[in-house]
């Protein structure tokens, strides 16, 4: 069983504790499109790494193979402890590099996308992301580090940042100069000018401190969450896409191979000679994208993520027992239940009555048991019922005026 | 210590030797790292200090995939953004051992690396013989040499034709680190020139 199928119930369970919780702190952290989105990523980006049987483990095992240079025990606890230092130390540089290099950039930005910052925000992960980021742990596969081992640190590495995606736990003193903690990793989120490209480490915060890229959150200035450049958009694909897309425009409207070059590797904050960089924006008047969200669509949104989580976690136990195309179908029926939601959400032309269709369709096919795996009674209920609620929600959706889009004040 | 880790310490020595001294060329100083650091393991490797044969070979390899370009791509164009620029240097060499790595250790094709190396010190060549520039024309005659004596797998009274290629590459780099100041000192007259 893969770990993921463990893990992810736990972060949706940790995600409702965390609204909860801030709920009866009185703090509004959470935004229903925004939590609704970063989870659809976040299940689009679980389904590309399944699909494309996870780059940097499988380039990782070929190069230990190659290439490795020591055998390792991995009954040896320093083996361990090695791997760690190492695994932290590379993750920081491909980390920096994610931020400092377009390319690399325009696969990390999703995860910077959301201007909320929450647990759900830890979720927003990028599809594209394992197709770069195996370079930077190769020096770990030439000294020798077991698969085993590399794939057990990297997974630690990945729940231990889970946890700092909260505005609820405050700064903690000594440990905020030693490990990464939701108060360096707030600041990292953060467009204020201090927060830009610092905190990238994973575990520890120790390489930021050595290598010049460390700030501490600050009491007189709030951060503020998202990017200079916003996504205002709720489109989970275009998420993914909207920063490769923009490298491509470059590609054929820049003039001259070395400004091409550049739109590919320069700075994202880059522009070529004769175009002026972006004004700095004002913090104090940046206004989070935000749609009308009538109580309706807050209730259809979090049962259609439901919905998606279920879907989510049959697709990852079955995965393995599916052929390549139907997997990708499969994969490619998340990603458009996301995509479908996020038109509706954006009060998109005809975007109930996709979404309509959609609900439709995928209930009446699981309602009729026609699936890619046999379906249990139980569950043909469940979809008819949840089908039935879906179109009635949406039937009373059609009947409302349309709002115009609209935008919120600062947090 | 036997002959090949001696000439192997001696292109080790050259070769960080210019690295520490091209303060002002980042990827004429990263070329000659790499080509230093893959020296070194060879040195370890063939006196037995420390055989990691492996580790030597992939060294060696992103040698001949990332450092002879970078190198070639520093002295050809010495006022172009990846010659004076750390971060470029560095994302050139990144992408070079990128497409080396998939290249040579995923799909087995070792020719690209030799390719890669022939091509960087024949463009060195050629640039220093088009502009005259014997210092670099002679860097790069001899790290052709060393190539093509290491191809043909010359020998000669007891030397391995590795020995040629750690001699050869030795005299290029000398060349290249005499090119490097010899221009230092150009750019530091210029300004009183001026």
């Amino acid at each position: 069983m893969p770990p993921i199928l463990y893990a992810v119930p736990v972060f949706m369970a940790l995600l409702l504790v965390e609204v909860l919780a801030s709920r009866w702190m009185g703090r509004a952290v959470y935004r229903v499109h925004d939590a609704v989105t970063s989870v659809n990523i976040g299940f689009i980006s679980e389904a590309v790494r399944s699909l494309v049987k996870l780059v940097t483990v499988i380039f990782y095992a070929l190069f230990v193979e190659r290439v490795g240079t020591f055998q390792f025990d991995t009954r040896q606890p320093w083996v361990w402890v090695l791997a760690f230092f190492m695994y932290d130390f590379l993750y920081y540089w491909a980390h920096r590099a994610g931020h400092e290099v377009r390319l690399l950039w325009a696969a990390h930005v999703v995860h910077h996308s959301s201007e909320d910052f929450n647990l759900s925000t830890a979720l927003r992960q990028s599809s594209t992301n394992q197709l770069f980021y195996w370079v930077f742990y190769v020096p770990m596969a030439v000294v020798g580090i077991p698969v085993s081992v590399f794939v057990t640190v990297a997974l630690l590495s990945a729940i231990y940042q889970f946890w700092v995606h909260t505005q609820l736990v405050p700064k903690l003193g000594w440990v905020d100069r030693i490990f990464v903690t939701p108060s360096n990793h707030r600041c990292h989120h953060g467009r204020n000018d201090y927060c830009i490209d610092v905190n990238y480490g994973a575990t520890l915060i120790i390489w930021d401190r050595i290598f010049g890229t460390y700030a501490q959150e600050r009491d007189n200035e709030p951060v503020v969450y998202g990017l200079l450049k916003p996504l205002r958009s709720w489109n989970p694909v275009w998420a993914n896409l909207t920063n490769y897309a923009g490298i491509w425009q470059g590609l054929r409207y820049t003039p001259g191979w070395k400004n091409k070059l550049m739109e590919v590797f320069a700075t994202p904050a880059w522009t070529p000679d004769g175009v002026p960089r972006a004004a700095p924006i004002d913090i104090s008047r940046v206004e989070r994208f935000e749609t009308p969200t009538p109580k309706w669509q807050q209730i259809y949104a979090l049962t259609a993520c439901a919905t998606g989580f279920v879907l989510f976690m049959h697709w990852l136990s079955v995965t393995n027992s599916l052929s390549v195309p139907m997997r990708a179908c499969y994969g490619a029926l998340i990603a458009l239940n996301a995509y479908c939601l996020s038109r509706m959400f954006a009060g998109r032309r005809y975007g109930v009555q996709v979404e309509a269709l959609r609900a439709l369709l995928m209930f009446g096919a699981l309602a009729s048991g026609q699936w890619f795996c046999a379906v249990p009674a139980a569950a043909q209920i469940a979809a008819a019922v949840m089908g039935f609620a879906s179109l009635a929600l949406l039937a009373k959706a059609l009947g409302e005026p349309v709002e115009p889009l609209r935008q919120m004040g600062p947090a | 210590m036997n002959w090949q880790a001696l000439f192997d310490a001696l292109l080790a020595g050259v070769a960080l030797t210019v690295a520490w001294q091209a303060a002002r060329a980042p990827a004429l100083r990263l070329a000659c790292t790499l080509l230093g650091a893959a020296a070194v393991l060879g040195t370890l490797r063939f006196s037995g200090l420390l055989p990691l044969p492996s580790l030597h070979q992939l060294m060696s390899m992103l040698g001949a995939a990332v450092a002879l370009p970078l190198l070639a791509v520093a002295v050809i164009w010495p006022e172009g953004a990846v010659a004076k620029q750390r971060r470029l240097a560095w994302i050139f060499a990144v992408v070079s051992a990128t497409l080396g790595m998939m290249i040579v250790v995923q799909a087995g094709l070792k020719p690209w690396s030799t390719a890669c190396a022939l091509g960087a010190v024949v463009s060195l060549l050629g640039m220093g013989l088009r502009r005259r520039d014997w210092t670099a024309a002679a860097g790069g005659a001899c790290l052709l040499a060393a190539l093509l004596t290491f191809a043909a797998q010359f020998r000669l009274v007891g030397f391995q034709p590795g020995d040629f290629l750690h001699i050869g590459m030795a005299a290029g780099l000398w060349f290249l680190g005499r090119w490097d100041q010899r221009r230092r000192l150009v750019e530091l007259r210029l300004p009183a020139a001026a």
